[in-house]
């Protein structure tokens, strides 16, 4: 973590030091949107005032510069997870990137797919839809650590077409081993999709070395805008896949009688894109490199440590996140006789951001947590020791005033 | 809103009025609410058109649970038009609170909510 300097990192992200509420803000909503660099921000204006066209369509020389911007986003954003970029789609989120895959492969009457008690709704309902189709869906169940039952995954039933897992859970913090979760699915014939969406951000992935089919991502979560997302779609996987919505520039040729559509990317990119968000997203990876997700990874565990154990003196303090032994920077609780809305509400009295209800994970914080919902904070490599040992302090002083 | 009046709220929070299954009623209606996790029952006993009694059960936020006990309170031996007629304004009148922030409007509203369905299967019930 040698050169680490949170101090110079904050100073690239403005709003970090804009007051909310008279107060210092401290961001610990880092799972709901990550806050965005200099660089990015300033990235946008500098495409609309340079850059922008409609690329991939008109030949002129601006057209030809948004081109380019778009094609090298994506084969930054290619390298950065270790794939090519004809196997990169960009959606606008890891729920778009989800449900194109989930209409765009072919699944008959009797195929199954795996699903986990740790997902977002979002990996969970495309998957229930197709239920209608008679496809059976399976929820593979956690151990009281909220380790995922990998034995499931050892005996996977014949008729599995597809594993769909989270690499971290968006509540329990779980980091899923979903090198070992996408083998087994392969060993049985099955596709593996790997929603990354809280571990892109946060940690070096490299699709070739977790071996799975499908892996999504959001680009705001990790410094990008909003809007952009990505879908990495395997080059062994690729054909056969049917397209996602219909239109302009994902098309070989159109004759009324005849329609031969392009190649994975274009095939899943139909209408002009956000290439505004794609540069953005480019700039953030830039900029992620910059830092090394080696350090933040490193810089993290650290903050995460920190926080776990100021937790243990808060008195009523129920967590629920951070059980597993491979446990993210997300920390989800309640205090004892507040509900999670109001303990959001006070902390945001003193500048504090964190999210509270069911963060979009209602089977899993019914079922599993036996709760209504919990507060949640999460971290990213610009938060600091203090922002946490003030966030703990608020949370003893709303219990000295309302518990 | 300000801290201060969720200061005040705490105690009607931890032990709400008109808390409790009614023992006699004539509809009961539930609501949730899917971003919080709000979840409250409404029981409602009417006497020729009007609301002669009415409680609640259930959890939510201090929001949510201030605003419908205060709730019950008030719209006891109202007719049904004029709880129908009840807007956000109203219960912010009810709890004394000047602006609420817009994600938090649905837990001033749930309370409300539950209510004006209670009354409605009260009507329906009484056209059968």
């Amino acid at each position: 973590m040698q050169g680490f300097d949170v101090d110079a990192i904050r100073k690239d992200f403005p709003i970090l030091s804009k007051p909310v509420n008279g107060k210092m803000l401290a961001y610990l909503d880092n799972a709901a949107t990550s806050q965005k660099p200099l660089a990015v921000i300033d990235g946008i204006k500098y495409f609309y005032e340079n850059l922008n066209a409609n690329p991939m369509r008109s030949i002129h020389s601006l057209a030809e510069k948004a081109t380019v911007a778009y094609t090298e986003a994506r084969e930054k954003i290619a390298k950065f997870i270790n794939a090519s970029p004809d196997e990169i789609v960009f959606v606008r989120n890891s729920t778009e990137a989800i449900n194109l895959v989930s209409m765009s492969l072919e699944f008959n009457r009797g195929d199954r797919i795996a699903t986990t008690y740790l997902e977002h709704h979002s990996n969970i309902l495309p998957w229930m839809r197709l239920k209608d189709a008679g496809v059976d869906v399976d929820i593979v169940d956690v151990d009281e650590n909220f380790d995922l039952d990998l034995e499931y995954y050892k005996e996977l039933k014949e008729n599995t077409k597809l594993v769909t897992v989270s690499h971290e859970s968006n509540v329990s913090g779980t980091i899923n081993d979903v090198k070992i979760i996408s083998r087994l699915a392969h060993e049985a014939g099955a596709l593996a999709f790997v929603d990354a969406a809280q571990s892109v951000p946060h940690m070096k992935v490299d699709v070739k070395n977790l071996g799975a089919d499908f892996l999504c991502f959001s680009g705001h979560k990790m410094l990008g805008p909003l809007g952009i997302g990505v879908l990495y779609i395997s080059r062994d996987v690729q054909y056969g896949m049917m397209p996602f919505l219909l239109g302009g520039e994902m098309i070989r040729s159109v004759k009324l009688d005849k329609v031969e559509y392009q190649d994975v990317p274009a095939v899943f990119e139909a209408g002009t894109q956000n290439v505004e968000g794609a540069y953005g997203l480019g700039l953030a990876v830039d900029y992620l490199n910059q830092i090394g997700m080696q350090n933040i990874e490193a810089y993290e565990k650290s903050l995460t440590n920190h926080l776990y154990k100021a937790a243990e003196e808060v008195y009523g303090l129920s967590v629920y996140s951070g059980r597993s032994r491979n446990r993210g920077t997300i920390f989800s609780f309640n205090l004892k006789s507040l509900h999670p809305h109001d303990v959001a509400y006070l902390l945001d009295k003193e500048g504090i951001a964190i999210r509270s209800g069911f963060h979009c994970a209602q089977p899993f914080v019914e079922d599993k947590l036996h709760v209504e919902g919990t507060a949640r904070a999460s971290l990213y490599f610009y938060n600091t020791k203090s922002e946490i040992d003030r966030f703990i302090k608020s949370l003893t002083d709303i219990n000295t005033t309302y518990g | 809103m300000d801290e201060s009046k969720y200061y005040e709220f705490i105690d009607l929070y931890k032990n709400p009025e008109h808390f409790g299954k009614l023992k006699d009623f004539d509809a009961s209606e539930e609501n949730y609410s899917s971003s919080c996790g709000d979840k409250f029952v409404v029981y409602i006993k009417m006497d020729s058109g009007s609301i002669r009694d009415i409680s609640f059960e259930g959890n939510g936020c201090i929001i949510s649970t201030v605003s419908l006990s205060k709730l019950c309170g008030a719209i006891i031996g109202k007719r049904t038009a004029e709880v129908d007629n009840m807007q956000i304004s109203d219960v912010k009148k009810l709890i004394g609170v000047d602006q609420i922030s817009l994600s938090r409007i649905p837990c001033a509203m749930i309370g409300l909510e539950t209510v004006k369905k209670a009354l409605k299967s009260v009507a329906k019930h009484a056209k059968q």
